[in-house]
């Protein structure tokens, strides 16, 4: 039976929605299947990394029992052995318990996890992992290099300009007055580098922009600002596969240009309708499958895919889009390498059980993996022999 | 290594919980714990029911593991270790000899008296109530016909039935005491479980209108054949006209036993034709015609298997002098009841629960609605096997999966059991090629249903698999 690591928590601001992606998408149906063993890696807010059972009981995160837990346990080591063995100490006489691990299965939302971090130290420790590997989170998670690659490729992006915080914290003034020229209101200001709408304001005028970059600059040192797009259809569109590609239906989240999701919203509120008491969870509150004409959603769709290709996503993605409905025009908005969730609502409804979902991206980590091994790392020269 | 679990602390409390599985029937317990099982594996799907014998019981059994346990430590330490050791061993034997015969004490000493007098009382209002009395009776199909008649004749009438499953002489007793005398009709669901019941609850309940809904293989280890359980039913002649018992013509089984009474089929009966007009997961229209006269009828209850059942209430019901607007509006009324083919929705896929089915008539009808429904998604197939089949056993369950390879599902899962392989045999001379799961925690799997299904999956649940049964 092969050892699956699900890595889940980390030091990001979207901590705590990896642990319900973790728990409730991932280990659950992992350990329904019988043909895994799972182990739960939770890092903390601090960067440890702890491995127990225990970890996979949502009520140690809800009842707060989680720093007890922290405060007990001691953190777990990771043995780079030509793969990776997790090694914990069992409190027994100094006696360490070891855990070869086959297949990493990451659940890291944002920083340090999502954002290639984690990706590259699995590329080191010689493991497969599910997802996008280094490249495409690094390119994903980075909202404007993703607008970049994406453009080259001409798919339509949202007028845009970014900047440091450096730069705008030294001349604000100037940079307003530039973003102003460049720029018509409403627009959009986000941290480059956040998901789950962190940080993100909608500004209509100069007083708001500058509220807005400060804000975002306090979550990251990228700012992206970006024209809003007009006559607006948001969607997303959860894509698998490595070679060939199989999307889950295009939905579209029920809420208007000036009341898009923020964390709140999505998360805590139960989507737009939570806020008049529905049930939680933004994809309560969506349009699935979205309702456009059959060409419309032909053409959004193959976007998707596109955008998917464009930036090398393997494993797992969601793109999200912006359709301006009069012009028909499908501009990519951004990308997510692990979608909270793993937008299992979405591949359910498009027909693919939570099960089929996790073994299908564990068989893919799997396939990329056997292609990576055939790649020569060694080449012979008498280099060393000159010293 | 089962034998150590039986010096747990929670021993006790699970021994007596697989005491009242099989519903406090010492000798039952006694077989089944002939072999020492692991008292670790054997709850799964149930909570011990806290009731007043319960509380006693554990009392007693609590008593005996302290009691033993203490006795072979004093003797290590006083007399002698060998002793002191082979009494330990001795430990799961005495439980479960203590268990079983406080129960039996109890049986002899207080439950059976005051249970007689209970009956006793019963049986003097019974006869003195005007209402008129209906059995139903039959190795399936029993509680289904129940509520279907009861729905039916109660667009008319004021009608009771005994509740739920509750179909053996006490609680028949106990539910006549509870009634108030203004009841048009009783209807009493007869249970089976051993030769002779069916005569108890007849000499009980005098039934003046009888339902025999089939014979299949059920309580088989009681009965021995499908011979012995016809013998049983036909008790009911004892008391009640030919004319007035209707035998299910569907049932070969039951037709080839007994030849009195009068038939009713799906297709009609009497004078009644019926015919199915249109069936989905909402539910069946069909038509009923008599001479000159036509019933379009329509009920929430899925299953064609179910039209027989439907055109005796609505015989019965005219019989009793429902008007035609008081019977279409009584089979309007029927609709699925819980765990018996009642469908619903479930993660986007159609989840069809018949779990409460425990024969091979009724898997056959439900396999054949699996292979006529059209889907987007994906057909699966969920079952433990059925229980008491006793000597039929392997001849049922290969059957069973022939008739499984035959609906053609797309994938099957089963509960692993003592019957798994030989259902498997049977899908593998039916010749399915679909996918096969094969679940060893059952309740992983009805318990988290929403990880394995999908948007257009159609899933049909059958049968139960209780933990008194391997």
């Amino acid at each position: 039976m092969k050892t699956i690591a699900v890595i889940f928590g980390g030091r990001s601001t979207e901590h705590d929605v990896s642990i319900v992606t973790a728990l409730a998408s991932i280990i659950k149906p992992l350990e329904l299947t019988k043909q895994y063993k799972v182990e739960a890696v939770y890092v903390a807010k601090d960067g440890a990394w702890y491995w127990d059972e225990k970890l996979k009981d949502i009520d140690l995160y809800s009842s707060g029992g989680i720093q007890d837990f922290l405060h007990k346990s001691s953190p777990v080591s990771v043995q780079f052995d030509g793969g990776m063995t997790l090694v914990k100490s069992s409190g027994i006489a100094g006696r360490k318990t070891a855990r070869k691990i086959d297949v990493v299965f990451p659940a890291m939302h944002g920083t340090y996890g999502e954002d290639g971090s984690l990706m590259g130290l699995l590329r080191m420790a010689n493991v497969p992992f599910v997802g996008c590997d280094l490249d495409a989170s690094v390119l994903a998670m980075d909202k404007v290099l993703a607008k970049q690659i994406v453009a080259s490729k001409d798919i339509p992006v949202a007028k845009y300009e970014y900047l440091q915080r450096e730069i705008f914290a030294r001349n604000s003034s100037e940079v307003l007055r530039k973003l102003e020229k460049a720029l018509t209101y409403p627009m959009f200001v986000k941290p480059a580098h956040l998901g789950s709408s962190i940080g993100i304001t909608r500004v209509t005028g100069n007083q708001e922009l500058r509220n807005a970059i400060e804000v975002a600059s306090h979550y990251d040192e990228k700012v992206l600002i970006e024209e809003e797009i007009s006559n607006l259809i948001e969607v997303t569109l959860p894509i698998m596969g490595n070679e060939t590609l199989k999307p889950a239906l295009l939905e579209r989240p029920l809420t208007k240009p000036e009341d898009f999701f923020d964390f709140d919203t999505k998360y805590l509120q139960g989507g737009k309708g939570g806020k008049k008491g529905g049930s939680k969870g933004a994809q309560g509150y969506s349009e699935l499958p979205a309702k456009l004409s059959d060409e419309l959603y032909k053409k959004a769709e193959n976007t998707g895919l596109s955008v998917y290709r464009a930036l090398g996503c393997q494993g797992i993605a969601r793109v999200d889009m912006l359709i301006d409905f009069k012009t028909e025009i499908v501009y990519f908005n951004e990308v997510n390498p692990l979608p909270g969730g793993l937008y299992a609502h979405n591949w359910r409804a498009a027909g693919v059980s939570n099960i089929e979902l996790v073994q299908t991206l564990v068989r893919l980590a799997e396939e990329r993996w056997q292609v990576v091994k055939q790649q020569n790392t060694i080449f012979s020269t008498n280099y060393l022999q000159q010293f | 290594m089962g034998i150590w679990s039986y010096f747990l602390p929670k021993s006790p409390k699970i021994l007596v919980y697989m005491l009242q599985q099989v519903e406090y029937n010492s000798s039952k317990f006694l077989k089944w714990t002939i072999t020492l099982p692991n008292l670790l594996k054997v709850q799964k799907r149930q909570k011990l029911e806290t009731t007043a014998r319960v509380q006693l019981l554990l009392a007693i059994t609590y008593s005996g593991w302290i009691f033993l346990l203490v006795t072979a430590v004093v003797v290590c330490l006083k007399i002698n270790v060998l002793f002191g050791v082979l009494l330990l061993f001795l430990l799961p034997l005495f439980l479960i000899c203590v268990l079983a015969t406080s129960n039996t004490l109890l049986d002899l000493a207080i439950i059976t008296p005051k249970e007689k007098r209970e009956i006793a009382r019963a049986k003097n209002k019974l006869m003195s109530l005007p209402a008129t009395r209906i059995a139903i009776l039959g190795s399936y199909g029993k509680t289904t016909t129940k509520e279907i008649l009861t729905a039916v004749l109660s667009s008319g009438k004021q009608v009771v039935a005994t509740p739920g499953n509750k179909n053996v002489l006490i609680s028949h007793a106990r539910w006549v005491n509870s009634l108030n005398g203004a009841e048009d009709v009783l209807i009493f669901e007869y249970g089976e479980g051993k030769p002779g019941d069916i005569k108890l609850l007849t000499d009980f309940s005098h039934p003046e209108i009888a339902v025999i809904t089939g014979v299949a293989a059920a309580h088989m280890e009681e009965y021995g054949s499908l011979d012995a359980i016809a013998k049983d039913f036909r008790h009911i002649f004892s008391v009640c006209s030919p004319k007035n018992v209707f035998i299910n013509g569907d049932s070969p089984e039951l037709t080839s036993r007994i030849h009195q009474g009068r038939t009713y089929f799906g297709a009609g009966l009497g004078d009644w034709k019926i015919k199915l007009q249109s069936q989905d997961l909402d539910g069946m229209d069909f038509i009923m015609s008599s001479g000159k006269k036509t019933l379009k009828l329509h009920t929430k209850l899925i299953g064609e298997h179910l039209l027989g059942s439907l055109g005796l209430a609505v015989e019965l019901a005219e019989q009793l002098g429902l008007s035609d607007q008081q019977i279409k509006a009584g089979v309007a009324a029927t609709k699925p009841f819980e765990h018996r083919m009642q469908p619903y929705k479930l993660a986007g896929a159609q989840i069809i629960d018949d779990t409460y089915n425990g024969n091979i008539e009724g898997v056959r009808a439900g396999l054949k609605l699996l292979g006529e429904l059209k889907t987007t998604g994906r057909k699966i197939y969920v079952t433990p096997g059925l229980v008491e089949q006793g000597a039929l056993t392997r001849v049922i369950h290969n059957k069973l999966g022939q008739l499984i390879a035959k609906s053609q599902p797309d994938r099957v899962v089963l509960m692993q059991n003592s019957v798994t392989s030989f259902i498997q045999d049977g899908l593998d001379e039916g010749g399915f090629a679909g996918e096969l799961l094969i679940e060893p925690v059952p309740l992983d799997f009805y318990t988290n249903l929403e990880h394995f299904v999908a948007a257009g999956d159609i899933v049909l649940m059958q049968n139960d698999w209780p933990d008194s049964y391997r």
